[in-house]
This record gives C-alpha cells, sequence and structure tokens, in this order.
C-alpha cells in the first residue's frame, strides 16, 4: 500500500468511503443495526425521546442559548441574571464590551474533545449551573454514532487487515475516552439540578441553560421530591407547618440556590479588567493570571469565554 | 448521588491527569501504519523515522505495546528543569511560569516512558524538589496576614494540580470568613467595579 493511496484506502475516513459515508441526520433515527446502545441510554437520559425531533429542539435551544450571550443587548444579560444575582446594575458598562466582542480563536481551534474537557472543568468549578453546550454534545454523539458504525462494519468483515484492527482499538479507546468526558460532564449537571432542582422549576430564567430532558426531570425530580415528603411527614403536621417553599426569619429559605459566593478559580485568558472586592479593595484580572475569586464578581467573563475555569 | 462526594470539591488528580493526556506529544513510531482518524483529529502516517504528533493518552498506549519512541517535551530536560528549580528558589514572592499540566505529563511520562527520558532518575528527584519548593512558598504565602480577606487570592502560575489541592481548604476557609463578617452592603460591594473595564 502507497502512502498516496492512503486516503482512499484508509478505513477510518468515513466521507471518502460510500458505503460509510451515511448522512448525520440518517444516523440519527436510530435504524443503526444495534450499533450504540450506550448512546442510546444516554440520549435518552439526555434529550426528549423522538430522535428526530430531538435535534430540532436541541439546536433551537442551543441557538437560544447562544443568542443569550452573543447579543450586545443587555437584555439576554438580565434575562440570565436577574432574580439570581445582584449584578444588574452593573451591566450598563458592558454594552460595549459585548459590541467589540472577538472570537476566541483558541476556542475555535480546539477540537471537540478537548471543548469537552473545558466544559467539563468549567461545570465542575462553578457553583451555579453553565449553560447546556447542546451544540457540542450533538456534534460529539454524531461522531461517536459514524465511528461506531464504522467499527461495527469493519469488524465483521473477514477482509480487514491487521493494521485496520489496531487502528480499530485506537479508535475504540479514543470512544471510551470520550463518552468518560459526555458521561462526567452530564452527571456533574444532573448533581446540580437536583440539588437546585425545586429553585430552576421556581425560576423561568435559569431555563434556557438547560436541555429540554434536564428541564423535564428538574421538573420530575422536585414532583417526586415534594409527593414523598408529603406522604411521608407533612401531611401528618399541622397545616402551617407544611409549605417547601417558607423563609425563615433569618432569610433563609428552604429551597436550596446555587451560592454565588463561591470561590471560583479562573485564569484570564484575556484582560478582564478591575474587579472590585468586599473591602472596596480593586484587583486587576490580566491577562495570563490566576485567580481564586467570588463566582458573583467574575462569572460574566466566564460566560464570555474569557476566563477559564480551574 | 449523581456526583460522589469525593468529586464534589472539584477535579481530582487522577481526572486531571485524564484531561491532560488530550495534550498532544510527539513520537517516533517504531512501526508503520497509514493515517488513522479519531474523533480529536486526524494522527499519522506513522513511518518508523520521522516523528508523528498525537495526543498523549494514544502515545502512552502505544508505548505501552512497545510500538513507540517518546519525545519528551522540551520542558521536560535536566537543564529546563534546573533552571525552574534555580528561579523557583531565588524568587520568594511569586511563582516561576510552567506547563500548565507539567506536573501530570511528567508524571506519567516518567512512569511509562522512563527509557525516553534522559537520566530519568536525577530528573524524578529533580522534579520532586520543584514541586516541593513550590509547595512551602504556598504554605508560607498562607501564613502570611490577610491573605483571606476580601474573599480574593491572586495565584498566578500555580497549575490546576496544585490549585485542586489547595481548593477545598481556600473555599472552607474563605466560607467560614464570609460568616464571621458582618453583613452588611453585601449587595452593593460590585456596583462599580462592573462597569471598570480596561482593554
Amino acid at each position: 500500500m502507497s502512502f498516496f493511496d492512503d486516503d482512499e484506502n484508509d478505513p477510518l475516513s468515513p466521507p471518502n468511503r460510500p458505503n460509510y459515508g451515511v448522512r448525520p441526520s440518517s444516523s440519527r433515527e436510530g435504524s443503526v443495526s444495534g450499533s450504540s446502545s450506550f448512546l442510546d441510554r444516554l440520549r435518552s437520559t439526555v434529550s426528549p425521546p423522538p430522535a428526530h425531533q430531538y435535534s430540532e429542539n436541541e439546536n433551537d435551544r442551543s441557538r437560544a442559548s447562544a443568542s443569550i450571550f452573543d447579543e450586545g443587548s443587555t437584555s439576554g444579560r438580565i434575562g440570565a441574571s436577574s432574580n439570581l444575582d445582584d449584578d444588574d446594575d452593573d451591566d450598563h458598562g458592558m454594552g460595549s464590551v459585548f459590541g467589540n466582542e472577538e472570537e476566541e480563536e483558541d476556542e475555535e481551534d480546539m477540537n471537540d474533545v478537548k471543548k469537552l474537557g473545558r466544559a467539563l472543568m468549567r461545570e465542575r468549578g462553578i457553583p451555579d449551573l453553565g449553560g447546556w453546550k447542546g451544540e457540542l454534545i450533538d456534534g460529539v454523539f454524531d461522531k461517536l454514532e459514524q465511528q461506531q458504525k464504522m467499527v461495527n462494519t469493519l469488524r465483521s468483515d473477514p477482509q480487514t487487515s491487521e493494521e485496520e484492527h489496531f487502528k480499530l482499538m485506537l479508535v475504540q479507546t479514543e470512544m471510551e475516552r470520550v463518552k468518560y468526558l459526555v458521561r462526567s460532564y452530564v452527571r456533574t449537571r444532573l448533581h446540580k439540578i437536583e440539588r437546585f432542582a425545586h429553585h430552576i422549576t421556581l425560576t423561568p430564567e435559569m431555563h434556557h441553560l438547560l436541555s429540554g430532558a434536564e428541564l423535564s426531570h428538574a421538573r420530575r425530580y422536585t414532583d417526586l421530591l415534594h409527593t414523598h415528603f408529603q406522604h411521608s411527614a407533612l401531611d401528618s403536621l399541622p397545616e402551617w407547618l407544611r409549605k417547601m417553599d417558607d423563609t425563615y426569619g433569618d432569610g433563609l429559605s428552604m429551597v436550596s440556590k446555587p451560592n454565588r459566593n463561591t470561590p471560583v478559580l479562573i485564569y484570564c485568558r484575556k484582560d478582564c479588567g478591575e474587579i472590585t472586592l468586599e473591602g472596596g479593595e480593586r484587583a486587576a484580572l490580566a491577562r495570563g493570571t490566576t485567580h481564586l475569586v467570588k463566582y458573583r464578581l467574575v462569572d460574566r467573563w466566564i460566560n464570555l469565554g474569557w476566563a477559564e475555569v480551574l | 448521588m449523581a456526583l460522589p462526594k469525593h468529586l464534589q470539591n472539584g477535579l481530582t488528580p487522577d481526572e486531571l491527569t485524564f484531561l491532560a493526556e488530550e495534550e498532544t506529544i510527539d513520537i517516533v513510531p517504531l512501526f508503520s501504519m497509514t493515517r488513522v482518524r479519531l474523533l480529536s483529529g486526524i494522527y499519522g502516517p506513522f513511518t518508523p523515522p520521522s516523528a508523528a504528533k498525537v495526543p498523549l493518552w494514544l502515545a502512552l498506549s502505544l508505548k505501552r505495546k512497545r510500538k513507540c519512541r517518546i519525545v519528551p517535551p522540551e520542558w521536560l530536560s535536566i537543564d529546563r528543569v534546573q533552571n525552574s528549580l534555580k528561579e523557583e528558589r531565588e524568587n520568594a514572592e511569586s511563582f516561576c511560569s510552567l506547563p500548565r499540566r507539567f506536573i501530570e505529563i511528567s508524571k506519567v511520562l516518567l512512569d511509562v516512558a522512563q527509557d525516553d527520558l534522559m537520566q530519568p532518575s536525577s530528573l524524578r528527584s529533580l522534579l520532586k524538589d520543584l514541586r516541593e519548593v513550590r509547595q512551602a512558598k504556598i504554605r508560607i504565602g498562607l501564613q502570611s496576614e490577610g491573605v483571606m480577606r476580601g474573599s480574593y487570592l491572586q495565584v498566578t502560575n500555580l497549575t490546576p494540580l496544585e490549585l485542586s489541592e489547595l481548593k477545598p481548604f481556600l473555599v472552607k476557609a474563605m466560607g467560614i470568613m464570609q460568616s464571621l463578617e458582618p453583613r452588611k452592603e453585601e449587595d452593593e460591594d460590585e456596583e462599580e467595579g462592573g462597569g471598570n473595564y480596561a482593554q
């Protein structure tokens, strides 16, 4: 085999081989020969059940959430942050910042796997729920599915050479690695969603951060929990003790919310200006520096991707 | 539930190592193979005398099968590490800038690809020294007064792994400090900070 024809003969470059070059859209229908039970399972937990509807929903959702962060207006910002925190009033200076938004060239260059790693780090690092990376996860799923199909086809083909078998092993190793990343990402979110389920259902501003399945899970989980509490204990208590969303005299609420005062570790990929700390002191978030700082003070830069969560 | 307790404080060293294994590294393959297309990109072709760039996990997996030789990254040489160590010792105030994943990468390389490194044992002890000097500095830094005030700490040039060791302690300490502070004007303190943006 010469080097020149490896593009055509390389079994692992799907677009060039007509028999493997299945369009992603058709692969969504799940008509594949039982190829990806993991993906099916994960997908069914991650997204609403009907496969074709799923793609549209997901795209709409990610577009919606993308526009919220990309738009030059502050309306998206306020929508995203009102009720959650108290930084509405400092947004007036941000208009210009949103206007001259440069594309994060680094972020664009990264491959999906790295992006996924970044998304995982971020989700782990922040106390709040980050936006659902629908597009990314979608793309990764499509690619995983394609790879899985290829692996299946090549495996059952007796003509597959030794070298191809070795490649298949590499491909499968990587697929497992990627699946692990996706799982970690989803479970981290799930943890937060269950923890703040009640808060999420009560705050429509947060809904754009969740995927359809996550949102319905949050709702169902809240209902389930409340019904359970009611049946097991609350029903036997006096009426005025039965509420699940009471606030005590000292301002402590029964609905647990993300504590936005939790410090997060950030690495500034761009110059993020100055922030004012509690005592009136100022701290400069210069490019290339790392800080441990309250999430509340830096969340907008994290959302913009200027600051990376560690 | 969804996330076991030990994972809730942030990323564990194992997870950080896993993420570090996505970084690319040069290898010299000892076998030939055409290009291989993976989710993270297309790697190869692998032809024995010439080097190829692959993700670290792939390099390690090939190395374990004795199918390649790993070219250690530039910073992982006795000279460079010695320099960093010297710099680190001389400069008591700040930390010197090292590759972000240097601990994780040097660890896996020392474990798996010892024979590809120059003087692995002295490299290992140098790296250990470097790490200890940095840890000592962190400890001293945390003792100094006023570190916790304002719930802010600049930790430039510390690597994610070092930070993940510190984070649970710091977050907890800051939480306690916060609860001790009087509860006044809590909501107004960032009014000016947000608008003040310098390009």
